[in-house]
């Protein structure tokens, strides 16, 4: 790792200086106002609404909340919103909202954006948000995410709600940034971000991050016999990933590229392979290449065009059956999505937004071997697909203080049925203090190449391939109001029903192997608040409680607590330039897959933070200050039951800025 | 190789879906390319906003006052840019441009500030602050004056417009030129 990064950071400092200094331009103050409201201007966003003023109740995390608590990933960052819990399973985290979390969904009903563009891949539908998420929050400058259907604009998997990450400009960083991270089980990153707008006008920004963790030993009590090394996993939780990004923008276009690779080892013995065996990994590799155009047509016309290739790419191994086998996974995915959205604003009072977009995912391919004893295949599948969506939104305000937004889009994808998701939102701004907001929505998701064809010979999965889509209609009400200026308080209700659920199950046929299934729906109803107070001495308290109750047949889903609490603190320290930030999280009791109980669990971190001081700076965080080691659920995969955290974790963190 | 994958990519596309891949590329290269120089819209947002301040009319105990303060909320470009309009005169008052917290707090002495798009409850927040004492309340973004801006910079249409809310501005003491108010694009009484 350090040879590489040394590399790169030269190289980076290269680019830097090839690409000229860093410049701002200079102030057009011999332009009259008159002169300023007529020129023509570009704008790489321009009519792009931030998610942040959508209808729904929205949640960003700006980059200094990300610093002063310490986020080390995206999972961690949106665990600030309601109705969010993480679970782990040490190979990849998932995103629980409102009381749905399938353990091992990979997080499919969840779409991830980044500066608007979809990342989530055609063959998992996976929107990555560990360490195997394709950016670091170093190059974040807000997170955004949208609670509840909003398929309206992205099409599927936007059930449960849509994150998207801004990442920042060239312009934003005006400089660079170097950070250095140390952690326990020998963590160490390096990372580098750099930006700045060239004498040319071009706007560019380079960042490049590099990590590894040895990982400590684990125990897990179901493996617990001398010959399972007595339960330990030792030196199995080892992470490495790198991940790179190149952003640019110039006149009307707008690109980026980025890529990462993670390799992840194995310590849960999932799937039935020998449990504290070396050679149980998984890989991730992905990159992501985006291209947009702003052109007016006129001033009531305004188009963007967006191209985005994407490429993910998975391996995994499974030593079996007393390590005389050796199984294999490797999973391909290519893409390319084209959009086309054009803006009418000439009608007074309302924003129309048109636009269409088709898709191609080629080359998706899963495939399922032996190597050892010898090689023998398992599974080749091999597929193309074509996607394609239609939408209409219409933003009226009809009343200075009244708001309407409805929209509909269609969606078609090779082999599947077509699927349209409305949704309505009327949004009344009472006073200055008090908004209200209700909203009807549909949103889908189609079954994924995975769920639908992956199957192993006959080692742990059968494939189902006439799954049915999935469908949510969702109505939520809420309420903002400020108190005062310096209290604010957030109260919301939701309902929402999903039919056709897709859930991993014993195969009906023959219960020793796992088979994907359409379900009986599920329906879930609950409540969310959150007060934000600003104390004296730029202190700030964000407290939030959620009740959810997730059920299906009458039973509670697995893995939905009923009760969410979060506790996050931050403010100035009595002595110059220091920071604290205490993040408590609150996660009530969980039905696991094996008919059980995970008990409820409170965990904190916390994070001393020095602002930059002549262009350095310190942060020390303590994670699960309290050490114990609270239980996430396992999923149908796993032996276990429940899967044990890991215990107290710290970091230091140097950066500087230049 | 990338040709050949491009033209490979078109012609596996159904007849109807290529038609309409193809009007999108004709689209790229029609329409007006978006003015690029001076670069980006933050440069000339920056000087509208400060040309905006120099329209505004506070009351006499601030006017009164050697430094016309405006504060920034986020990091990044636009507060780079704004910067470099410190030091800069508003009718006889020194401008100066700082980033402050988003609280009330934070925002205590400022009398501008700029929300940039994306906060939708700092500008509630700072509206509600401008209630106590005199402060205009710069939003960006269509909804900003929905949202209770007192002056909204929007860069709708691939030009800046400005909106203006009078009652909003009246709540806080504030006033503007009628020149501001005729090149304003909609103003809400």
């Amino acid at each position: 790792m350090s040879s590489k990064s040394h590399c790169a950071c030269i190289g980076l400092l290269c680019l830097s200086s090839f690409l000229g200094n860093v410049s701002l331009a200079t102030p057009a103050t011999e332009h009259s106002l008159e002169d300023l409201l007529n020129l023509e201007v570009e704008s790489a966003s321009r009519y792009a609404q931030p998610l942040s003023e959508s209808p729904s109740n929205v949640t960003v995390i700006n980059a200094e909340d990300i610093r002063r608590f310490g986020f080390r990933d995206l999972a961690e960052a949106l665990q600030m919103a309601p109705g969010i819990h993480i679970t782990r399973d040490r190979t990849y985290s998932y995103l629980g909202t409102r009381g749905f979390s399938q353990p091992g969904d990979y997080n499919s009903r969840i779409l991830l954006l980044q500066d608007g563009a979809r990342i989530n891949d055609p063959l998992y539908d996976q929107a990555v948000i560990g360490n195997e998420a394709p950016l670091h929050l170093d190059w974040v400058k807000r997170v955004e995410f949208v609670a509840g259907a909003s398929s309206v604009n992205y099409g599927g998997n936007a059930l449960f709600g849509i994150a998207n990450t801004i990442l920042w400009s060239g312009a934003d960083i005006a400089g660079t940034r170097v950070n250095f991270s140390a952690g326990n089980g020998r963590f160490g990153e390096v990372s580098l971000l750099s930006g700045g707008v060239s004498e040319g006008g071009l706007d560019w920004l380079v960042g490049l991050t590099s990590a590894s963790q040895r990982g400590e030993d684990i125990y897990f009590r179901e493996f617990d016999q001398p010959s399972n090394n007595n339960g330990v996993a030792h030196n199995l939780d080892g992470e490495r990933y790198t991940k790179g990004l190149f952003k640019f923008s110039q006149g009307a276009w707008r690109g980026s590229f980025n890529f990462m690779t993670r390799d992840k080892e194995v310590p849960t013995a999932y799937y039935d392979t020998v449990f504290n065996a070396q050679g149980n990994f998984v890989q991730d590799r992905s990159a992501h290449f985006d291209l947009t155009h702003n052109t007016s047509l006129n001033p009531n016309w305004n188009q963007q065009v967006r191209l985005h290739a994407g490429h993910y790419q998975f391996n995994a191994e499974y030593p079996l059956a007393s390590l005389t086998t050796l199984n294999r996974d490797e999973s391909r995915a290519s893409w390319l999505d084209v959009e086309y959205s054009l803006l009418y604003s000439g009608l007074k009072e309302h924003r129309i937004l048109l636009g269409a977009q088709i898709g191609r995912g080629y080359r998706l391919s899963q495939s399922n071997f032996d190597v050892l004893p010898s090689y023998t295949l398992r599974l080749d599948d091999r597929r193309n697909m074509l996607r394609s969506g239609f939408f209409i939104q219409d933003e009226w305000l009809f009343n200075p203080r009244w708001l309407l937004n409805w929209g509909i889009r269609m969606d078609q994808q090779t082999d599947q049925e077509t699927m349209t998701s409305p949704r309505m939102a009327l949004i009344h701004r009472h006073s200055d203090a008090l908004t209200l907001k209700a909203s009807l929505s549909r949103a889908f998701r189609y079954a994924n190449l995975y769920e639908r064809f992956y199957q192993d010979g006959g080692n742990s999965q059968n494939p189902s391939p006439n799954l049915k889509p999935e469908q949510i209609d969702s109505r939520e009400f809420s309420v903002d109001y400020l108190l005062n200026p310096n209290l604010r308080l957030s109260l919301g209700a939701y309902q929402y029903y999903l039919r056709n659920l897709i859930t991993l199950l014993p195969d009906p046929a023959d219960a020793s192997l796992l088979l994907f299934q359409n379900q009986e729906s599920m329906r879930a109803k609950g409540w969310e608040s959150q007060l934000e107070a600003m104390l004296s001495g730029g202190w700030r308290l964000r407290l939030g409680f959620n009740w959810q109750y997730a059920r299906q047949e009458g039973e509670p889903l697995v893995n939905s607590p009923r009760h969410l609490g979060k506790l996050l603190i931050d403010g100035p320290l009595p002595w110059a330039n220091w920071t604290l930030g205490i993040n408590l999280q609150g996660v009530g009791e969980r039905r696991t897959t094996q008919q059980g109980h995970a008990p409820g669990f409170v965990t904190g971190n916390v994070v001393l933070r020095q602002k930059q001081q002549h262009g350095s700076a310190w942060s020390f965080a303590l994670y699960n200050w309290s050490g114990k080691r609270y239980l996430d659920t396992g999923s149908r995969e796993h032996t276990q039951e429940l899967l044990p955290s890991n215990g107290r974790e710290w970091r230091i963190r140097w950066g500087y800025g230049f | 190789m990338a040709h050949s994958l491009g033209v490979r990519f078109l012609m596996a596309l159904p007849a109807g879906i290529r038609r309409f891949f193809l009007f999108v590329l004709w689209l790229l290269g029609s329409g007006q390319p978006a003015f690029a120089d001076p670069s980006s819209v933050g440069v000339v947002k920056s000087a509208v906003v400060f040309k905006v301040l120099l329209f505004v009319d506070w009351p006499p105990a601030v006017q009164s006052a050697d430094v016309l303060r405006l504060c920034l909320l986020q990091e990044g470009a636009f507060l780079n840019q704004m910067q470099l309009y410190g030091g800069r005169k508003i009718n006889g008052q020194t401008l100066n441009v700082s980033l402050r917290q988003g609280s009330p707090e934070g925002m205590q002495g400022c009398h501008a500030v700029f929300v940039e798009t994306g906060n939708p409850p700092l500008l509630n927040r700072a509206i509600a602050l401008a209630r106590q004492q005199p402060m205009l309340v710069l939003g960006e973004g269509n909804q900003a004056l929905t949202q209770g801006a007192m002056i909204s910079i929007d860069t709708d249409g691939g030009k800046i417009a400005m909106d203006i809310h009078l009652e909003s501005l009246r709540k806080s003491q504030l006033s503007v030129s009628s020149k501001l108010l005729n090149l304003a694009r909609r103003v809400i009484e």
